[in-house]
């Protein structure tokens, strides 16, 4: 391996920060790209970059959450986050065969070698971006205080719906008779399902940092949270036609259509649920009647919808919804 | 009486319990790996063994944890899937070759050899190899990896 001297490093005896170990970005028969936290709860990146006989050397790169997040949902590259690093420099650090310190330099990130940074069409680790127990939301607008509540409370009540009808979720024996026609209904509505799943299935806003470029981070199932943005994917995919068959049944769910009748407008909730990856059948049978089914599947495709836009006009961007 | 075969690594996988995965299952495959040159037993070796060969660098570890995946070699289904991946390596990694080797090898892999995982989407899977395998033989070169840009 090179002498870091000869690209401007300067010898530390150690590390000066403790990290801890958090998960690997990307990894092929061992990591290729770590998060480490500091003990103030700094996010570290360790990047490895080449090796020889003796030791692998790594890059220890100073990475904001939200920096993080923007190359985790693809808004940025590896290359940029390491050679545009906010301190302006990088750690380097040999590790040997048990992972024990062999050498440490902090270096330049303007003056490392070529072949020690990604490309610059370097991509993203799409498959192992959602960190196991969480789903982190990128934000990358200036959001007012409206948007900071409704975010959050929309997210979670979509979750909560898929923790009954979505992939990994169970109905049980969730009653969802009510005579929905108001706001403050549907908040109840979703509260129920909310309720009805175990903890250890609930999800819960765990962080929040609201600056632009910022982030949101919600404690989740993981089965869930993946289903959730399948269904986003699926609805990108199907707006046209989930978005016809919703108008339809909520016209004819409040009276104001009889084009549909009770069977076709329950054959819509069941293919339109299908459309989106969630259980119609199971949510005809908890909603006592189509009509409400028809109106509880219209509430949950807004909150989708909602969603779903946020992430096209990149504004607040769910991570793994590229996967 | 047929006998339950044990795994080359046995003892290390009692400390990463339950070791081999539920999902993994003995089958007939074609298999590529990324390989060194020569193709021999340094180029089949899972993440935690140590020390290493001369001329093979060590394990890429940063930190201590030890997981039953690191037990197993990866591989996989199709030579398509495994150029795709190593390029899409390749290009947040320069220097990659020197770490998981330069070449492409095939080989067919036998119920005897051990169990697998299902390949995922990007044509990755693991086999964590009965006791006595020898892959390394069974190998033969398909082409060099670097000879093109990612």
């Amino acid at each position: 391996m090179r002498d870091p001297t000869t690209f401007q490093a300067m010898r530390l005896v150690t590390l000066p920060v403790t990290l801890q170990h958090v998960r690997d970005l990307e990894e092929h028969e061992g990591p290729l790209l770590s998060e480490f936290k500091s003990n103030d709860g700094e996010t570290f990146l360790y990047y490895w970059c080449d090796c020889d006989n003796d030791a692998n050397r790594w890059l220890v790169v100073r990475t904001p959450r939200p920096r993080l997040f923007r190359y985790l949902v693809g808004k940025s590259n590896l290359r940029t986050l390491i050679s545009d690093c906010m301190d302006g420099f990088v750690y380097i650090v040999d590790l040997d065969a048990a992972a024990r310190m062999a050498g440490c330099w902090f270096a330049p990130s303007s003056a490392l070698p070529t072949d020690y940074l990604p490309a610059e069409d370097s991509s993203h680790p799409r498959d192992q971006v959602t960190e196991a127990g969480f789903q982190d939301v990128y934000i990358d607008s200036q959001w007012d205080y409206e948007d900071v509540a409704t975010y959050p409370r929309r997210y979670l009540q979509t979750y909560a719906f898929h923790t009954a009808f979505g992939e990994g979720g169970d109905p049980k024996k969730v009653s969802l008779d009510y005579k929905l026609n108001q706001g403050w209904v549907f908040h109840t509505l979703f509260e129920r399902m909310r309720v009805n799943a175990p903890p250890e299935k609930r999800a819960s806003l765990a962080a929040v940092s609201f600056a632009s470029p910022g982030f949101l981070r919600f404690t989740v199932a993981p089965e869930i949270a993946a289903g959730l943005r399948q269904s986003i994917r699926k609805f990108l995919k199907e707006r046209k036609s989930v978005m016809s068959n919703v108008t339809a049944l909520t016209a004819w769910s409040n009276g104001r259509d009889t084009q549909l009748t009770e069977k076709t407008a329950k054959e819509s909730v069941v293919e339109t649920c299908k459309l989106l990856g969630v259980q119609g059948d199971q949510l005809v049978t908890h909603a006592k009647s189509v009509g409400n089914a028809a109106k509880i599947l219209a509430s949950y495709v807004k909150r989708l919808s909602f969603l779903a836009d946020n992430d096209e006009e990149d504004v607040a961007m769910l991570v793994g919804l590229g996967e | 009486m047929p006998t339950t075969p044990t795994f080359k690594y046995a003892t290390q996988h009692q400390s990463v319990d339950p070791c081999p995965e539920d999902e993994h299952a003995p089958t007939t495959r074609v298999a590529y790996r990324f390989v060194f040159l020569p193709i021999g037993p340094s180029s089949f070796l899972p993440v935690p063994l140590t020390p290493r060969p001369p001329g093979i660098p060590p394990p890429r570890r940063n930190n201590q944890e030890v997981r039953c995946a690191h037990f197993a070699l990866s591989m996989y289904d199709t030579e398509e899937n495994a150029t795709k991946k190593y390029n899409s390596l390749r290009k947040n990694n320069p220097n990659l070759h020197q770490s998981m080797g330069s070449h492409l090898a095939v080989l067919t892999l036998q119920v005897q050899h051990g169990v697998q995982s299902s390949p995922a989407k990007d044509g990755h899977f693991r086999i964590h190899e009965y006791a006595g395998v020898d892959l390394a033989p069974l190998a033969t070169l398909v082409k060099d990896l670097t000879a093109v840009a990612p």
